[in-house]
């Protein structure tokens, strides 16, 4: 790697953390896992004066009970999120997730909580994320703050994190049953999602009472699919009444993202596909 | 090559708004990441631009200027930035329409945006957004300046 | 040797007529030496302890333990760097090039522009291929005025660091006036198109053409004229290891030394000799370690040239480059690249009567070693493993501004396979047969068999080949079980190549530059071997071979043999590594070189034992020990006599080496059966590979684990051209697909379980048997898949899809099918 040159530091305390970014704001740029900001230094695509490593702080590589629900550090990895009893007990959705992520190297390495910093409209993790209601966990030089994921990520490659500040973690703040899945096509180089489907449902009799679906990789920024939601919720769910209400994702969304690996037809075919695909899989879960 | 349109409905009338889309203060405003913008022509300026999206971030200089131009009506910008990362050479065809309400314009735009160099080889399937963000920013601080 | 041992000339001269570089078509050549008078291998060891064995690999401890040392493990005292300022823009005119910035910045020895290393270096060269009127535009190492493709070289920096170098480069400010790009060779043959290159008439670089049989009569006869557009895509072919190069100067000595990672360092170092004016007595050229190539380093690079002449700027420092992932896949050599019409004239009981093919190849912005030759190959194999009477490709080489093409695993011949086995399928669909059997109904079955594009397969049994892998893949069950799921609305497809393909290149008269090998074989006189030989193994496991062949000849263990290899300092002469040619080629000459070792260590052996002229006639190795009548001595005792020249037998001198040049008298024919079943997801277009069964046959095989190793690999390479791998250009000429983000090699979750074996058809080119098998897989496995997946979509009436068979395009087919009436 011939990045431009950077001071690297490597902090002891979350504390000398957030001192040094309060000093260096925008300049500077969190590492925890790597996977996004090693290739923008190395193609100096970004070039930062200052590095902060976060990756060995301690207490950030946990998986930990919050509340009813569960708490995901800042450097807990993908990987770490397959095989976690806890994530596997109070919230599967995140279990079956993580390992549709990169390939093995990128979950040994790659964390959860860097990854929606980055906020790659095709990365994985905001379609669970949203579909279980997450909350992340900011901490600045002006104390604590916790937003929801979907006000969280703004945009394409953009966050409400300012630059001073770093997210110590995400919250999940309930624990979810095991009728969820996560349905995704990747993109055949990168292994990011082209369309990528989460589904946390809830069951009373053979009706839906409760039904969250996550969409990501479709447009600028991942997204609740709130109609289909609604279509579902308390029905019967039989595969004609899912491929029916699947239909209106093409509402859900203004502009389907296009680019060299899926066109925005394609892909809104797929959203529609997968939203079928995830429920049933949910529902046989 | 990116192409995207759109349009945004602006609370002036046409004849209020020509001048202020030629007014070199405003587009320094509004142009994402302008930090120099100087008059070198007839409605040619010299810009200097950083442009970020999250960690990703470049420099850039080149040119604005604005041709074809019939007031109040339309005019094309043509805007032409290098930089380290690669370049960007695009054309964005303007078009000032008169809303029914008479203090409001729909400005419609179609761009035709060539990036190169490093950007286009590994960003692409990044460029459209990018640029449709942008477009957004240029509208919502234009609505800014009015406002002010 | 088993089968075809005895038989006398192996080749023959086609019956085709063509304004064709004769050098390309292979003919009649004599073998040395003459078949009838050889010693083969089999008869002089005829139970080998380590040839045919699955000897695990000597490199494999060093490289899997990153003990190897490749071009950026080489650190030189006074080492300086060097970093590239590449074009942005695909087509350009440098209108000013300020440096001043960039020179003053700290570290910074120099920037370098076409104007300081001109006088130093010429152009970057090509192997001629014999094609009359061929255009050869200026190509300079740096850019001279004009940028033709993104990626191009446009100037140098060196500096103390590498990173001083790397921010220097971002102080150079080049102020371009792009011009019009060409991206389309088809738009780039339009007498209005821009052209790439101003100083030549028009972007065709070179017409050519192949012919042999009865065209008219062929298309006269035919049931049905079948006409099919099939495009082999651009490939980018990746190698693990990027390039690199080092070069030194050290003015005293007048010496150049180049370490760089290429598969030809014996060619490299007489074409840097002629762009640098340098006798090749005063340039060395040393290939460490290499990483892989796939014939993205069979080639002779500008920076290669760049680098010579900057060492002589900044001399007696050395200076280091080492290419980038993005440099690589923008600036090395791109692989295919053709579109093909086809008409293919056919019976109704499935026999190919004739096939025109009209094929433009898209060549880039100039041309690198081989680039106009690599096409040339696709005509010569048309013919495939049929015997269809008439054939005739016309080839148009177009400048576009993009990367150069050149080879790339298969070299012509995928391409040529695709073709054909993309025909056979065709015609097996247009008049509702099996495939299997339009390929039996066409195969060649007497050997040697002429084609007729001027071949002359050595020896062939691909019925054998192809039952074999019937059986292994249970296509008969299959096929039944297809037909249940097609009733089940399931998308199953099963697919099929029967290949051949042209190895071991070859003999000198087919070939641009030399078509032989050369090896020497060294015993010290403590009695270790060193094999040195002319190829250039960049992963292939030559160390292995090499050693197994010598251990076996001269009755040693393995690990007293030491292959070296890669330096034109240490290895007299040699011509390279590609073409699946180092076992057959290479090998070949090892195994003379050893055996010449071994009967002088037998004539040494007996007198120092003092043996009688009997004796001296009949000394045997047994036990590592050289016997005559009942006295012995063991290997490093006769090695020790040669070298201490107390007892030189008549008519010898003192010392224990060989080197022998190996010239094959033809090229060799290795084939295979391929089948492939896989299954579309109709609503998202995705393919899944449920199984893959290969029947390959290599010859005699060396190294049953070497081949399986080549062939899982080249099995991968073909299936990522079948299902993901594109390079693509927008249509102002900027590459998108520039790093592995975007550009799909296959990984190890894509590939399915392989099941292969083998047959064995000895060829009777070399006394080995051995045909070779580094581009096998690549060759018959992207025709498999394709014809896989088309089968699965048939029943929607889907004929041809064009590569790589993304999901998009897979799912746009079969929308389009069923909107269809």
């Amino acid at each position: 790697m011939i990045p431009v040159a950077f001071d690297y530091h490597r902090p002891r305390t979350l504390e000398e953390a957030v001192d040094i970014l309060r000093q260096y704001g925008d300049e500077a740029k969190v590492l925890a896992g790597g996977h996004s900001l090693i290739p923008a230094l190395k193609l100096r695509l970004a070039a930062p004066k200052v590095v902060v490593d976060i990756s060995r702080l301690p207490g950030l590589s946990e998986v930990r009970r919050s509340g009813s629900g569960l708490s995901i550090g800042a450097g807990v990895t993908h990987h770490q999120l397959m095989v976690d009893p806890l994530i596997a007990k109070l919230c599967p959705l995140i279990a079956r997730t993580a390992p549709e992520i990169g390939d093995v190297q990128v979950r040994n390495l790659g964390t959860l909580v860097g990854s929606i910093c980055h906020a790659d409209p095709a990365a994985d993790w905001p379609a669970p994320l949203l579909a279980l209601e997450a909350q992340v966990v900011i901490v600045g030089p002006e104390g604590e703050r916790t937003l929801h994921i979907n006000e969280f990520i703004e945009g394409m490659l953009t966050t409400r994190l300012a630059g001073h500040e770093i997210v110590r973690e995400v919250v999940i703040p309930r624990a979810y049953p095991a009728s969820c899945a996560y349905k995704k096509i990747r993109q055949s180089a990168s292994g990011f999602a082209i369309a990528g489907v989460a589904v946390q449902l809830e069951k009373k009799n053979r009706k839906c009472s409760s039904i969250a679906i996550g969409v990501t990789g479709v447009a600028q920024r991942a997204f609740r699919a709130r109609l289909i939601e609604k279509s579902l919720q308390g029905a019967e769910l039989d595969e004609k009444t899912i491929a029916q209400a699947a239909r209106q994702v093409t509402e859900e969304v203004n502009d389907f993202l296009s680019d060299l690996h899926a066109s925005a037809a394609y892909r809104a075919a797929l959203a529609q596909v997968l939203v079928q695909r995830a429920v049933l899989a949910a529902l046989a879960a | 090559m990116i192409e995207f349109k759109g349009s945004h409905i602006i609370s002036r009338s046409r004849q209020e708004l020509w001048p202020i889309l030629q007014d070199p203060a405003v587009l320094k405003r509004c142009i994402p990441g302008c930090e120099e913008l100087v008059l070198n022509g007839e409605h040619l300026y010299d810009v200097r631009l950083k442009v970020g999206f999250g960690m990703i971030k470049g420099s850039f200089q080149g040119t604005v200027q604005l041709t074809n131009m019939v007031e109040p009506e339309r005019y094309v910008l043509n805007i032409k930035a290098e930089g380290r990362t690669g370049f960007a050479h695009g054309t964005t065809r303007i078009q000032l329409l008169p809303h029914p309400s008479p203090a409001a314009t729909e400005i419609r735009f179609e761009s035709h945006l060539q990036v190169g160099g490093m950007i286009a080889s590994v960003g692409a399937r990044l460029c459209q957004g990018a640029a449709r963000m942008l477009a957004e920013q240029f509208f919502r601080e234009l609505e800014k300046c009015l406002r002010n | 040797m088993a089968k075809t041992a005895g038989k006398k000339s192996v080749t023959r001269t086609g019956k085709a007529s063509a304004k064709a570089p004769r050098r390309a078509r292979q003919s009649a050549a004599k073998a040395a030496p003459p078949a009838s008078q050889r010693v083969d291998f089999f008869k002089l060891v005829p139970k080998p302890r380590f040839v045919g064995k699955p000897v695990k690999r000597k490199e494999d401890v060093r490289l899997i333990t990153g003990a190897g040392h490749y071009v950026d493990d080489l650190r030189l005292a006074d080492m300086l760097h060097v970093e590239i300022l590449r074009s942005p823009h695909a087509h350009a005119r440098i209108v000013s090039m300020e440096v001043e910035e960039a020179r003053k910045a700290s570290g910074v020895v120099g920037v370098f522009a076409y104007k300081e290393i001109s006088s130093l270096c010429g152009d970057v060269p090509l192997a001629h291929p014999g094609i009359p009127d061929l255009k050869v535009p200026h190509h300079p190492v740096l850019a001279d005025g004009e940028v033709n493709f993104v990626g191009e070289p446009a100037a140098a920096v060196v500096a103390e660091s590498r990173y001083a170098a790397r921010d220097a480069v971002d102080l150079i400010r080049v102020e371009y006036e792009p011009l019009p790009a060409v991206v389309d060779p088809e738009k780039a043959l339009a007498p209005d198109a821009p052209k790439v290159h101003k100083e030549l008439a028009d972007n065709l670089s070179f017409s050519w053409e192949v012919k042999g049989g009865d065209l008219d009569e062929a298309f006269k006869k035919a049931d049905r004229i079948i006409q099919q557009r099939v495009r082999s895509q651009r490939l980018i072919p990746c190698a693990l290891e990027t390039r690199g190069v080092i070069a030194q100067y050290l003015t005293g000595e007048e010496q150049l030394t180049v370490w760089t990672s290429t598969q030809i360092p014996h060619i490299l170092r007489t074409q840097l000799s002629g762009m640098l004016k340098l006798p090749e007595s005063k340039v060395r050229v040393v290939a460490p370690e290499v990483g892989g190539g796939f014939g993205s380093k069979l080639n002779v690079y500008a920076e290669e040239g760049l680098l010579s002449a900057l060492a002589r700027l900044v001399a007696p420092r050395p200076v280091k480059w080492i290419e980038t992932r993005r440099e690589n896949m923008a600036a090395t050599t791109h692989g295919r690249d053709q579109i093909g019409e086809l008409s293919i004239a056919a019976c109704a009981d499935g026999t190919v009567l004739g096939v025109k093919h009209d094929c433009i190849a898209d060549i880039g912005a100039y041309h690198q070693l081989f680039t106009a030759i690599i096409p040339t190959l696709t005509g010569l194999m048309l013919a495939g493993s049929y015997r269809f009477p008439a054939a005739r490709t016309t080839l148009k080489g177009v400048f576009t501004n993009k990367m150069p093409t050149d080879a790339y695993r298969g070299a012509g011949r995928p391409e040529a396979t695709f073709i054909i086995e993309r025909i056979m399928d065709l015609v097996a669909a247009e008049f509702n047969l099996d495939p299997v059997e339009v390929r039996r109904k066409n195969f060649a079955r007497k050997f040697p068999f002429s084609t007729p594009t001027g071949l002359a397969y050595d020896t062939g049994d691909y019925e054998k080949a192809l039952n074999q892998a019937l059986k292994l893949a249970d296509y008969q069950g299959r096929r039944a079980r297809q037909a249940k799921a097609r009733d089940e609305g399931r998308l199953v497809g099963i697919g099929l190549s029967t290949y051949v393909e042209i190895c071991s290149m070859g003999p000198s008269k087919g070939m641009a530059a030399g078509g032989w090998e050369s090896a020497t074989v060294r015993v010290s006189p403590t009695g270790s071997v060193e094999v040195l030989t002319g190829t250039c193994a960049h992963g292939q496991g030559q160390e292995t071979v090499f050693a197994q062949i010598t251990a076996d000849v001269l009755g040693i263990e393995m690990d007293q043999v030491k292959v070296q290899r890669g330096d034109t300092g240490n290895v007299p002469w040699g011509v390279g590594t590609f073409g699946s040619r180092a076992t057959a080629v290479g090998g070949t000459a090892v195994f003379e070189a050893a055996r010449r070792v071994l009967e002088k260590m037998k004539k040494v052996a007996a007198a120092a034992l003092g043996a009688s002229a009997a004796q001296a006639a009949r000394v045997q190795i047994k036990n590592g020990k050289f016997w005559a009548g009942k006295k012995s001595l063991s290997f490093a005792e006769v090695a020790f006599q040669a070298h201490r020249g107390l007892v030189i037998p008549e008519g010898e001198t003192p010392g224990l080496e060989a080197t022998y040049f190996f010239e094959p008298g033809n090229f060799t024919f290795p084939f295979g059966a391929h089948i492939c079943q896989v299954e579309v997801d109709r609503d998202t277009g995705e393919v899944s590979i449920q199984g893959y069964w290969a029947v390959d046959d290599c010859g005699k095989p060396m190294n049953p684990l070497l081949i399986d190793g080549q062939v899982h690999g080249g099995i991968a390479q073909g299936l990522g051209q079948a299902l993901y791998e594109e390079a693509v250009y927008d249509e102002s000429g900027q590459l998108l697909t520039g790093t592995l983000m975007d550009y799909a090699v296959p990984k190890a979750t894509h590939m399915p379980w392989l099941h292969c074996e083998r047959t064995e058809t000895p060829t009777d080119v070399n006394p080995l048997g051995v045909k070779g098998v580094g581009e096998a897989g690549t060759i018959g496995s992207t025709p498999a898949i394709v014809n896989a997946v088309i089968d699965a979509l048939r029943p929607l009436g889907i004929k041809h899809l064009d590569m790589p068979l993304r999901p998009e395009k897979v799912w746009r087919a079969i929308k389009k099918a069923a909107a269809a009436p």
